[in-house]
């Protein structure tokens, strides 16, 4: 009885302790939350807005349920026509300007950043479609000092009045239009954000008068090979009913909008666009192809008997991007033209044309009214076991419904067959399509879209952000490596997440059924999918399978995801398209026919067999690496310069097209642009027999050379005249003082950051090439759900730490050198430190001659960067990507170029995440007093990153006046705005998404293809960025500084102790290497002064 | 034979010229022979004599690779030597790593080779294949750096941690505690390559009317056999083994700067060819990298010394 008592007792106690102490925490918490909530800077505000934004975005309805909401509203039988002049000037943000524009009077031009807002009236209720007439702005240039001035040829009538008064925001660059459209004032539906408007290009015609074209309009090279003609941009107005720019959503979208006023916003993302009017009204949808057979069947059809008519698809009227350009195709001997001897470039699109919304169009000409079909030759060789999808409009019109959705079936060969929808007619095969074409001129234009896949696609997509929610969740309660033998209860904890599994594991299933039903045959694409279902089903079924499944479920995620981006790429090459009179096809058969006008999908076994053959035997010939040289008329009177490069083939062919195009011509002077493989300059140069000028060198081996005398100063500097030199010395130091006297003017391009690792002792060596920095990536998805801001200084970075971390989540950072310098520069201090007081007698010569890592201020910063490690537990080895994906990593300090591997990795996330410049150090003057900005009024923040440049040099065998003034031209011409722009831009072109060029040069970094968003950010870390200079011995401090590390990391020693301990060695290769270059040293430098003075 | 018979038909004596006039001469009678040998002397003289020779004079130069070389004479030897602590520590890394790679891969590679022999043909096809894979696939031990990943998703430490052992990720490729043991075992793992395949061979030649005789002499076991008869009897090739392994253990820098890095954390793993390339690769110091290499060249002579000398013990 007593033990029952106690043991009752002590039940009571322990309940009555439990209670109480949660009452306390409570009562503890609750002054916490009561704190008076500090003052938000400037930058934390804009934050706030920033995140309410994508709150906003991220609880706004889905497309979908949007459609289910308003089911049942009527379709808008209104239709109201919005001048666009007509914007509310008071509700707009963005720099507006009434124009006459492309023969259109009275339209605006919209800068890119800020919105322009329209009020209007509806007189009834119901869906509407909503249609915008745009145009992208060409022609509108920033001069040399800033000022926007219009173009000549921006308007025809070529009237400039205005010169001088527009916005730097009107000069538009290459990218895609994109506008977020919202309705009185907020996103009707998330994909209302992401609205495109594509852009309009065209092949540059090149006229005989420009020398060695053939017939077809290309230019050609010294073998004769086509060479890829240049992209200019041909705008015109377009009018695009508000549609889904992800494709999923295959009709346009439908807005419901309620009678009475309303206001519709185009809001700021990427570009600056010129508007002329928008239409609120309801389109029918087009008719079924049964419906349009009986439509024009009545009319005359007069075309049988007519010459099928062949469109050359590589000569396209329009392109919708400058990626889609002419290709060559050797591996068919029936494409035309096709030659073993010469590159022609015989058709369009592959992998070019692959994104949803592009596309190409043609024009053509039929000789009489009547029913014709459309034959294109085509290669599909890319999407496996599918069938890729385009839709047809002619003369801007959907002829009917089925002409959405044109089937290209997979082969490993070219196909010669006329277009189809994919259903069967009565034998089996599948319907050739006809189209009542009336006589005169038509232009097609074929598109790429989903088709039967978007809905697929969209589900998956869906379902993986579902199935990451999950995986979050999980993750918060059981960290990234659960415990196989620990029981974490997750049925009672989570039961709708195990549901939430099985509910998935059905779509899947489903999904890959229908893909199968589809495709016809069970492809690997199908078996991705299979794979996630089994899994997510034994996880929802048995609780006790989550842990030991956990890593697995992340590797799956990740293959969901690329599953996405492979079924989203519709690549498809065409080589030509037949226009031939429907009734002579129906009546020979499609095959038949064409065979019989001499079309053919693939060549005959003997002319292959030649081809082949022919092919064979020039590979032995031929100089693929001088593929694209074009020696400019003349050019045996040029001087000539020779350049080394290491970059890839494709990269050194757009350069080659470039200086072609804009340097040799211009300047006079031929360029030998060589491919070499990287360590071919060392030994070149030691034998004497290496390039005027190498590209891309480390500003490490920059230095190299420059120390050892083997590359050229740029500058004055590095030509004054000592005392001893001979005659023929100072002539020469006099000259090349006058070739480079505008250095100062070239350097004015860039960042002061770029040019101090490219300099040594006041002398420059390099001229900076790319430029790479580190910004901070962040999910404001987690971010939000958490309630967390962006973390604006090393001190919210801590605070918001707990948080993270209770959730199992990290925060990403650079550890060793990397890290410790960007905390380091944060903080005003340098690497390397100099003894000599004051004004420095030699020219920086006494600079570097210790490490500046033992003082007080380097060695808190060096504990803090580990403790950051070893006491805040940060990932010391990770893949960003695939955590930044998983969330498993929300937010953390990256390179930039991380930019591109995001949007093409993780299409998912979509507007879920972004970058900013890095948290940083808040600044304080001597006496601890905070500095204040004058500004904003605050206390500045230091929030400098660190930076590493590879540069572009001119080699020391160059030796002759004239080489060198034009090496130094082609130096300087490379490094411009206009190169590097163009560069950056054909190098995107070529690379989409993923080939973001990092520049060194500010103008051309703006000018490339970033959002108005994101250029900001980007602006404002370069505005914040110090490099570490090149200094004889320096490779010795990174290695130092990561043994310290390590040995802080691994031993849990004391950082301090750890640095310390390699201060001397440090110090040691540091004196020894100035030794060897006959530097002052650490041991030496008072003599050496004292020396310097008395001579 | 030959030379007995020509210096009885001339009357020239050998008495009666230099050294340097009958080498001379002899060469001029054997011109044939040399003529044969050219090729490949010209070839071996250019890429392998000269360099060595070449290396040894700038040694004793201050050569950076892109400035004409200044003669220091033996300054370069004296630092190696008296004032490089790190060469130093690359010397006992280097001795300890080949200490045990080099006997240890010659071992296995001999017993692998044994085994081997013992099988079925066809199975013993099936796994020379397999245990020479490693080694002539190139880069093939880069697995091991997923293995040893510091990453906490990396295969070791995401199966401690899932066993529970560990909490945090361990970086054991770069923590000095780890990483001389990992890279032993990669390296013993790759290096069963062309030595292990002439011992497979040379298990094959062994006359087997031998064993017979020595059964009737009274060998009584198999490990008997193997060393009074199938060990004396490959000599050659266990000699041309162990000329590899010496060569290989020496060599394996690639390896482990693939490994872990380079330099390795704390030098735990710097060897000599680390310490050559150092210096020829990133502070430009050919000259001094020409000592190093000429000091390595002589313990390699030296090693291989010591090899001829144990094997001469074989079977004895």
């Amino acid at each position: 009885m007593m033990k029952k008592f106690l043991s009752k007792s002590l039940v009571l106690l322990l309940a009555f302790l439990m209670v109480f102490s949660c009452f306390s925490t409570a009562v503890f918490a609750a002054p916490a939350d009561a704190e008076p909530e500090e003052e938000l800077s400037e930058k934390q505000k804009e934050d706030a807005e920033k995140m309410e934004e994508i709150r906003e975005l991220l609880e706004a309805n889905d497309y979908l349920e949007y459609r289910l909401i308003h089911k049942g509203a009527p379709n808008g039988t209104d239709e109201v026509v919005i001048a666009a002049a007509d914007y509310d000037k008071e509700k707009s943000t963005a720099d507006v300007y009434l124009e006459e524009y492309l023969n259109e009077k009275d339209v605006i031009l919209v800068s890119e950043s800020g919105d322009v807002t329209w009020n209007f009236k509806a007189e009834k209720s119901g869906n509407y479609h909503i249609e915008i007439t745009y145009a992208p702005v060409v022609g509108f240039d920033a001069d040399k000092d800033g000022e926007i001035r219009k173009s000549k040829d921006a308007n025809n009538d070529g009237d400039v009045e205005d010169e001088g008064e527009y916005s730097p925001d009107l000069v538009s660059n290459t990218a895609t239009i994109k506008r977020a459209l919202l309705l009185d004032g907020e996103y009707p539906f998330k994909q209302s954000r992401y609205l495109e408007f594509p852009r309009v290009w065209e092949d540059v015609a090149v006229g005989k008068k420009d020398g060695g074209t053939d017939e077809r309009g290309f230019l050609l090279d010294d073998d004769g090979n086509e060479v890829k003609p240049k992209k200019q941009e041909a705008p015109e107005w377009r009018t695009v009913i508000a549609n889904d720019s992800t494709g999923y959503v295959v009709e346009p979208f439908l807005y419901y909008i309620e009678e009475g006023e309303h206001t519709l916003t185009l809001a700021e993302v990427q570009e600056v666009f010129a508007v002329k009017e928008i239409r609120i009204f309801y389109k029918e949808s087009a008719v079924s192809y049964k419906d349009y057979l009986k439509a024009n069947d009545s009319k005359a059809d007069k075309a049988a008997g007519a010459k099928p008519i062949e469109i050359d698809a590589e000569r396209p009227y329009r392109t919708s991007s400058n990626i889609i350009y002419p290709i060559y195709d050797r591996s068919s001997a029936a494409t035309r033209p096709q030659s073993a001897y010469q590159i022609y470039l015989n058709s369009i699109g592959g992998e070019k044309w692959q994104t949803v919304g592009n596309w190409i169009s043609w024009d053509f000409e039929v000789p009489a009214d009547g029913y014709y079909t459309i034959t294109p030759r085509f290669l599909q060789s890319f999407a496996e076991g599918m069938y890729v999808t385009r839709s047809l409009t002619i003369d801007g019109e959907t002829p009917f419904a089925e002409a959405n959705s044109l089937r290209f079936k997979y082969g490993d060969d070219w196909q010669l067959q006329p277009l189809s929808d994919g259903v069967k007619d009565k034998n089996g095969n599948e319907r050739v399509l006809k189209f009542y074409l009336t006589k005169g001129k038509h232009r097609l234009e074929m598109c790429v879209a989903l088709g039967d896949m978007a809905s697929i696609i969209n589900t998956v997509e869906t379902s993986l952000t579902t199935i990451n929610e999950y995986y979050l969740q999980i993750l918060m309660l059981a960290g990234a490596e659960p415990d196989e033998y620990r029981d974490y209860q997750f049925g009672r904890l989570m039961p709708e997440v195990l549901k939430g599994m099985k509910a998935e594991a059905k779509v899947l299933r489903n999904i890959s059924k229908e893909l199968e039903k589809i495709t016809g045959t069970k492809g690997s694409d199908s078996v991705t999918l299979d794979n996630v279902a089994l899994l997510l089903e034994r996880m929802g079924g048995d609780e006790d399978l989550i842990a030991p499944n956990f890593s697995e479920l992340k590797d799956y995620i990740g293959n969901l995801g690329t599953w996405i981006m492979t079924a989203r790429n519709q690549p498809l090459q065409f080589d030509y398209i037949v226009v031939a009179p429907a009734k002579d096809v129906e009546k020979q058969g499609p095959e038949k026919y064409m065979k019989e006008k001499g079309f053919e999908a693939a060549a005959g076994f003997w002319s292959s067999l030649l081809y082949e053959f022919k092919q064979f035997i020039m590979s032995w010939i031929s100089d693929y690496s001088s593929y694209g040289v074009r020696t400019a008329e003349g050019a045996g009177d040029y001087e000539t310069v020779e350049v080394w490069t290491t970059s890839g083939r494709d990269q050194s062919t757009i350069m080659r097209s470039l200086i072609s195009d804009s340097f040799t011509p211009n300047k006079r002077i031929a360029v030998d642009l060589k491919l070499v493989a990287a360590g071919s300059l060392l030994p070149a140069t030691l034998s004497g027999s290496g390039p005027d000028v190498n590209m891309s060198l480390g500003s490490v081996t920059v230095i190299n050379y420059a120390i050892r005398s083997a590359a050229r100063p740029l500058n004055a500097a590095g030509y004054e005249d000592k005392a001893g030199d001979s005659k023929e010395t100072k002539e020469f130091n006099k000259m090349c003082r006058e070739i480079f006297s505008d250095y100062e003017e070239v350097k004015s391009q860039f960042n002061p950051a770029a040019l101090e690792p490219l300099e040594l002792y006041g002398v420059a060596y390099g001229l900076p090439e790319t430029e790479s920095f580190s910004m901070l990536f962040y999910r404001s998805d987690i971010l939000l759900q958490h309630d967390l801001s962006i973390p604006r200084t090393w001190d919210d970075v801590y605070a918001m730490l707990p948080k993270l971390q209770t959730n199992n989540m990290d925060f990403g950072y650079h550890e060793s050198l990397a890290g410790l310098l960007i905390m380091l520069y944060q903080r005003g201090e340098k690497l390397y430190s100099n003894p000599v007081e004051g004004d420095d007698p030699v020219k920086g010569l006494t600079g570097a001659m210790s490490v500046n890592l033992d003082s007080n201020e380097a060695l808190e910063t060096f504990k803090e960067m580990c403790e950051l490690y070893t006491m805040y537990g940060f990932p010391y080895s990770y893949n960003f990507a695939n955590r930044f994906r998983t969330g498993e990593m929300p937010i953390g300090v990256q390179g930039y170029t991380t930019y591109s591997q995001l949007t093409i990795f993780a299409p998912e996330l979509r507007g879920l995440w972004g970058f900013t410049r890095l948290p940083g150090t808040p600044v304080f003057d001597e006496d601890g007093n905070p500095v204040i900005d004058e500004k904003t009024g605050e206390q500045k923040v230091n929030y400098i990153a660190d930076t590493n440049v590879t540069g572009i040099v001119m080699m020391k065998d160059c030796d002759n006046a004239k080489k060198i003034k034009a090496a130094w031209e082609f130096m300087k011409w490379w490094v411009s705005t206009e190169s590097q722009s163009a560069y950056g831009q054909e190098y995107y072109a070529l690379l989409g998404a993923s080939g973001q060029y990092a520049t060194a040069n500010i103008e051309a970094l703006k000018s490339m293809s970033w959002t108005a968003d994101e250029r900001k950010e980007l602006m404002d870390q370069f505005s914040a960025l110090q490099a570490t200079p090149e200094v004889p011995g320096g490779y010795i401090v990174a290695r130092y500084v990561e043994f310290a590390f390590l040995a802080a990391y691994n031993d849990d020693a004391d950082p301090v102790e750890a640095m310390l301990e390699y201060i001397d060695a440090i110090n040691a290769e540091l004196t020894r290497k100035r030794d060897e270059f006959g530097l002052p040293t650490l041991e030496n430098y008072e003599e050496y002064m004292k020396d310097l003075k008395k001579a | 034979m030959s030379q007995k018979t020509e210096t009885a038909k001339r009357p020239v004596s050998r008495k009666d010229m230099t050294k340097w006039q009958w080498t001379w001469k002899e060469m001029k009678n054997n011109k044939t022979g040399y003529f044969l040998l050219a090729p490949f002397y010209i070839i071996f003289f250019i890429f392998t004599v000269l360099p060595v020779i070449l290396s040894i004079f700038f040694s004793i130069t201050d050569f950076n690779m892109l400035e004409t070389p200044n003669i220091i004479w033996f300054d370069n030897y004296i630092r190696l030597f008296l004032d490089d602590d790190i060469f130093i520590l690359s010397v006992k890394n280097t001795l300890v790593f080949a200490a045990i790679t080099g006997p240890g891969s010659y071992l296995l590679s001999l017993i692998m080779a044994w085994f081997i022999n013992e099988l079925p043909p066809k199975i013993r096809a099936i796994m020379t294949l397999i245990f020479y894979a490693p080694s002539i696939s190139g880069n093939v031990y880069m697995v091991w750096t997923y293995i040893f990943s510091a990453d906490s998703h990396g295969f070791l430490n995401g199966t401690l941690m899932d066993m529970g052992l560990i909490t945090t990720p361990i970086a054991f490729l770069k923590d000095p505690d780890y990483i001389m043991a990992i890279v032993i075992i990669v390296a013993l793992w790759t290096s069963l390559g062309t030595s292990f395949l002439t011992f497979i061979a040379g298990f094959q030649v062994v006359d087997r009317s031998l064993y017979e005789a020595a059964a009737v002499d009274g060998v009584k076991n198999r490990w008997q056999e193997l060393w009074y008869i199938t060990m004396p009897y490959m000599k050659p090739q266990m000699m041309f083994g162990a000329v590899m392994a010496i060569t290989q253990s020496f060599g394996f820098g690639a390896v482990i700067t693939g490994l872990v890095g380079f330099p390795s954390p704390d030098y735990c793993a710097h060897t000599i060819m680390h310490h050559l390339d150092d210096y020829g690769g990133s502070r430009f110091e050919m000259g001094y990298a020409s000592t190093i290499a000429v000091v390595l060249f002589f313990m390699m002579i030296g090693s291989n010394m010591l090899v001829r000398k144990l094997l001469g013990k074989v079977g004895k």
